[in-house]
This record gives structure tokens, sequence and C-alpha cells, in this order.
């Protein structure tokens, strides 16, 4: 064993180093793994800023591992430290690779190409062939046949081209473009914003902050510089498949469409638009997404003088496939004690023996509710919860005269009388309500266009090829002779073909071709 | 072999290192846990967003200008703002049958209702019941015996009347000026005190 000396390094020795090892193409490479496997957990666990329900209730379900899952970052994964020192050190690292590389390829754009190497022969392509044309005339018509995708450089007697530098450039555009959409979705994170609602049919929504069910923006947004347009649901169109081998599996979606009055500001005329799944609105500084859909039933709460206590279409959320919706009805209004309904709205409901009601489709075909009435302090302490659950802390069951609980089962129109002159409910009729995400990207273009630009560049940088062309000239007896070489930075098919082209635009322009086959399979014993 | 198992030792190292460095930088980007988006991560599907009770005077040269709040009120009849202009001192509190801390501050504001009135003071008092039917509203004013108006606004477009100072979170109270500009606003549930203080200050201004 010898000892082997290490030279010691200064502190910029030591950044000199670092960066080194950062804008390596192993490293960025390995960034770029590394991404992937950091948006992983962003799949498997709910993610807060998508479903923020979900991930409560996750954390909730898994008591034990649940809260360090989240002090570590694994619901806000694209929010969290340690993906952040990913996404930065990849962009420091592009940045690293890109400037001086592009450095090189500025250098080698304005450096005139090669001289023409001594022995042409040894290129792997090679062509000769003697013509009776002067040297100048054979030089000029490689240069037609060239044409203005190569850069070229001629003496008397040699000929030197380049061409292909669009690889290098696709190159070098392809990490620009990268480094682009890195820029663009770090934009949209500061300075977007995108909020959630739940718009029932007839009512409408305004651009506000307070009118948000959910709302998350970038540190950069203020909620004040919202435009203040709004919009109304006229109408939501939705259609399932209801063919059993039709077009889309049994039961599935097939059409999404809203029909909304939009309004630019307050006291605007009105704009009749269409929202369509992926067919968004485009507003003055937001943009509306049809995302979801459910069912509001039109709920009337009658007191026992058959006053109105509530009455309202109230959006259910729905919990399968077939719109089993869950919801609930608060009737703060009520008195001596509130009113709170709870259930499930079932778009075609029947009642099944071991599920209990259930829904069998998702269209409204057989609509039913299927309710329970507590009765007591709907928000206890200032807390009222969910509006799709109650708070049954402070409140009782009540029950049916038979003593049983009471169980409440309405098709559209009926009425029910409820118990002890509590009055009564009626289902009046099904109203549908639309989830509408509205959204803020302002680099959403940028990104686009990178992404764009991304494959356009990665699309030159695999079909251009960088390739050299030489030409050089010697005035023989009585004929010039003409050798031609190429030479390609890469696996290139095509390049004999370029030789053969230029060989037969002289040999055509000489007229009467005098060809000699190329001396590099010298053929022993022929009779030539 | 020793040269290169340093190297990779190092590289690691290095690696590691940038890594806690990042890690606390980024930690000291924590948010405040009341706000909006804060509220709105919790989950916890309570389909409002709680003020956090700031108060907000604005000092009468600072005021923007005249706003006009428009619309149906729960008994069916229209209403201005326009109509109290160079007159009355206008209190306009945003609220909802389904908002409980709304309903808690409902007793401290008829109260102040109540006094001004007997006061005789140039004052009026018009509620915004927020996203819900105007006979869900009517039924709860009903109970609570809310007698001061109110405006139905179940989609939230009388909001924009308000432009950039538009409330937040409800409850929200605002008192607009003989002008008819803003000129104070409570974020959150007020209490009797404050808002007759507010009030005063406004009416001597």
């Amino acid at each position: 064993m010898t000892d082997i000396q290490q030279p010691k390094l200064s502190a910029l020795g030591w950044a000199r180093w670092a960066w080194r090892q950062l804008t390596s193409m192993r490293t960025a490479l390995f960034l770029l793994l590394l991404l992937a496997v950091a948006a992983l957990p962003g799949s498997i666990w709910p993610q807060r800023s998508i479903d923020p329900v979900r991930t409560a209730n996750y954390i909730a379900d898994h008591p034990r591992i649940g809260p360090w899952l989240d002090r570590l970052g694994f619901f806000e994964v694209y929010a969290s430290p340690w993906f952040s020192a990913v996404y930065l050190l990849l962009f420091l690292s592009l940045v690293g690779c890109v400037l001086p590389r592009l450095r090189v390829h500025v250098r080698a754009l304005r450096t005139p190409p090669p001289r023409v190497p001594a022995r042409l022969a040894r290129l792997e392509h090679h062509r000769e062939l003697s013509v009776d044309l002067p040297p100048a005339e054979v030089l000029a018509q490689a240069r037609v046949v060239l044409g203005r995708r190569y850069r070229v450089a001629t003496t008397d007697k040699t000929l030197s081209a380049e061409g292909g530098y669009g690889r290098e450039t696709g190159n070098l555009l392809f990490h620009v473009a990268l480094l682009g959409i890195i820029v663009g979705v770090a934009i949209g994170h500061i300075f977007g914003w995108k909020g959630d609602v739940i718009v029932p049919v007839g009512t409408g929504f305004a651009n506000t902050e307070i009118r948000y069910d959910t709302i998350q923006y970038g540190p950069r947004v203020n909620p004040r510089d919202f435009t203040p347009f709004s919009l109304t649901l006229d109408k939501l169109t939705v259609t399932f498949e209801d063919q059993v081998g039709g077009r889309g599996q049994f039961g599935s979606p097939r059409q999404f469409v809203a029909d909304v009055t939009t309004h630019a500001r307050p006291g605007a005329p009105g704009v009749r638009q269409t929202l369509a799944v992926n067919h968004p609105i485009e507003m003055d500084g937001a943009t509306v997404f049809l995302l979801g859909n459910g069912y509001a039933p039109v709920i009337t709460v009658r007191d026992k003088d058959g006053k109105v206590l509530y009455s309202q279409a109230t959006p259910f959320l729905a919990r399968d496939n077939n719109y089993t919706s869950s919801g609930a009805v608060k009737v703060s209004g009520a008195s001596p004690k509130e009113l709170g309904f709870f259930g499930n709205f079932l778009p075609t409901g029947v009642i099944t023996d071991d599920q209990g009601p259930i829904s069998i489709f998702p269209d409204a075909r057989d609509p039913a509710l299927a309710l329970g009435l507590y009765e007591g302090e709907l928000a206890p302490g200032g807390d009222g919860g969910s509006v799709y659950t109650l708070n049954t802390e402070k409140m009782t069951q009540v029950k049916a005269d038979s003593g049983d609980i009471l169980r409440i089962w309405l098709k559209p129109g009926e009425t029910m009388k409820l118990p002890g002159d509590r009055g009564s409910i009626t289902f009046d009729r099904v109203e549908r309500w639309a989830g509408l995400s509205i959204r803020h990207d302002p680099a959403r273009w940028l990104t686009l266009g990178s992404a764009l630009l991304a494959l356009g560049a990665l699309i030159a940088q695999l079909t251009i090829k960088r390739r050299r062309v030489f030409v050089r000239v010697a005035p023989g007896d009585g004929a010039t002779l003409v050798t031609l070489g190429a030479l390609s930075k890469s696996d290139d098919a095509g390049l004999g073909d370029v030789l053969d082209k230029i060989g037969a635009a002289i040999t055509s322009s000489a007229g009467s071709p005098r060809h000699t086959p190329p001396r590099q399979t010298p053929v022993r014993g022929s009779n030539r | 072999m020793t040269c290169r198992t340093t190297g990779r030792a190092l590289s690691r190292g290095a690696v590691a290192l940038a890594f806690v460095v990042a890690l606390v930088a980024l930690g000291g980007c924590s948010s405040d846990p009341n706000s909006i988006a804060e509220q709105a991560k919790k989950g916890d599907q309570k389909g409002y967003i709680a003020g956090n009770g700031a108060i907000e005077q604005i000092p009468s040269a600072q005021r923007l200008k005249p706003i006009t709040l428009e619309g149906t009120t729960l008994d069916g009849a229209h209403w201005s703002s326009t109509s109290a202009r160079g007159k009355d001192v206008v209190v306009i509190n945003l609220w909802g049958s389904w908002c409980p801390p709304c309903i808690t501050e409902i007793p401290d504001l008829e109260k102040v209702w109540t006094e001004v009135q007997a006061a005789k003071k140039p004052v009026m008092f018009m509620g915004i019941d927020f996203r819900e039917s105007a006979e869900r509203g009517s039924a709860f004013v009903a109970t609570q015996k809310m007698t001061y108006p109110s405006l139905t606004d179940e989609s939230g477009v009388l909001i924009l009347a308000f432009g950039r100072q538009a409330p937040t979170s409800p409850p929200s109270t605002l008192i607009l000026d003989r002008e008819g500009r803003v000129a104070g606003r409570v974020s959150g549930v007020v209490s009797a005190a404050t808002l007759r203080g507010l009030i005063d200050d406004v009416l001597d201004s």
C-alpha cells in the first residue's frame, strides 16, 4: 500500500469541486431520477393541497404514523423542503450545464469549418473521381449541392463544409425548455391561485375570496386584486350511459355541460356561455373549470303552523359511483330546539336488506331522500362542524310516535309530518350542483410553450446530424482529380448519399463522365 | 482505490450538507395557522373561513370611493345604500344562519341597533344574508328576533360592491360613512362595545 497524497483544496477549490459535481451530467440525471422518486409519495398519500378532507381523515385514522408523516411533509409533497431541495438543485445543475455548453456552441458557430484533412481516403466515407472541369468549377458545383445548410470555407484547391449545428442547438434548447418548465411551475405556485365552489343550479357565484369553499393562493397573491366577475348557473346537463354494451360502461358519465351566464363585473351585461369538462371559460384574470357535479335536493321544512323555516337546494356529496350522496339540513330557524336532518339522497333509490337504502344508478331516475332527524343545538360552542354532517354532541335523535327511531323516506313532491308538533319536511324537487374550480396561473403559457419547445428541440436533436464534408481538387493529366470525404459526429446512415449527390452534380455538369471507382476497394487481378 | 472511496464519501457528505442547509432554509417559511390557506388545508369541511377578529378604522382622508350596495331584502323590497347617502351612517353586517360565529354576535348587534334608534342617531343597520336562500334567512331572522333588515345574497354577488374592501370571512361588519365610503371594518365577531365605538368615531369624523 502506498500512501496517496491528496492535494489540499482551498475554499475556492472546494467550491469549484462542488460546482463541477453539481453540474455534471451524472448528477443531473440522478437528480431527475430523485425528483421522480420524491414525487411518488404524492400519489400514495392524500395531498392537502388537492383533498384536505381526505388528508384530515387519513391523519385521524392513523394516529400513530399520521402526525409523523405530516411533520415530514408527506401530505404536502410538492411544498416539502426535501422536494424543493431536489427541485432547486436540479435547476442549478441544469443552468450550470447549459451555460458552458452555450459558450462552446456559440464559439463553434463563429469559427469557420476546419481545414481539409491531408488524407481524405482515410475517412470512412470518401469518393474519388476525375472530371473534365476546371477546379474552380468543381468547387462551385459542390457548393451548390451543399446549399445553405452548410457553412463553407474554400481555398483554391479545397472546400470544407460543416452542417447540422441544429443538433446542438436543439440539445441546448431542450435544456432551456426544461428550465422554462421549472420556472413556469414555480411562477404558477408563487403568483397563482385556485379556488373551488359548489354552485347549485339556479344560483350563482362571485369571484371574491369569501365566496370560495376552499381557496389556496401563492405567497405573492393578494385576493383583493381578484377581478369582480360573477356567474350564474342556468342549467346543468348530465347524461350517463344507460345501455348495457353501449359506448361507455353502464352507468359511466357520458356528458357534463353547464349553461352559464357570466358578468365581467357588477352591472356589466350578461354573456351566455357553455362550460364543459375540458372546455373551461376564460374570464378576466381567471379560468373557470367544470370539475364535479352532484345533487342538491330542494327541501322545505315548515313549522307546525305551516310557516317556512328552511327552503333551499341543499348540496349532498356523492359517496360512490351511483351517486349515493350524503348531506345534512340544518334548520337553525326552528324553535324551541334547532332541527338537524341528516342522511342520504339516492338518485335511483332502492332499499336493500343488507345495505339499507342505496342508489343503483347515477342518474335521477327514481330519486329518494332517506333521512334521520336530530334536535338540540346545531353548533355547540360555536362549532357547527361540516355543512354536510351534523355535530350531534348536543343533539338527541328524534323518535317516531311508535317509539322507534324516526326514518324519513321521501320521493319528490312528498311531504312528511314530523312527530310531536315539530312541523313537516317536503322534498320539492331535485336540482343538480356543479363543482367549479376557478384558477389563475400566470405562467401556464410559459409552461405550455416550454413543453412544446422541449418536444420540438428533442426531435431536432434526434433527427439533425452534425456533418463535415470535404472536397479537394488536383489538376491531373488533362482532367481534374476530385477527392470527396465526409465525417459525422454520430451514426449517420445518409452520409454516403451526400457524397454521391455531390459526385453526381460534378460529373453531370462536366458532361462526359470519366468515373473512377473509389480506391479503397482495390480489386486485385482485374483486367482493367 | 483509497482515493475513489474518499471521493465518494466526500460527495455523499456534500449532498447531505446541501440537504440540511436547504431544509433549514425552507423550514423558516412557516405560515400563520389562521390564514385562509391554512384553514382550507385543515379539511374540516366547516364550509366557511373564520375571521380573525381584526378591526380596521379608516381615517376620513384615506377612505376610498363611495360604494353602492344594492339588492333585495329578505322581505322582497329593493334597497340601495344610496338612499342613506348624505344622511345616515350605515352598518353592514354579513351573516348566514349556517355560520355559528355569526349567530353569536347577533345579540350584540341587536343591542347597539336598539340603542342608536333610541338615541335617534343618524345610523342605519343592514345585514347581508350570505349564501342561503331568502326563506331560510327569513325563518332565522324571525326566531332570532333580528329587527334590522337584511339583503339576501345567496350567490355572493353583492359582496363585489365592496371592491378591494370586500369582507373576507363571515361574520364581517363594515361601516359606511355618510358619503357611502367604507370607514371601518371588523373581520370576525364584533362586540357591542367595539361596534358602539366604531359608530361614534364615524359619526364624529
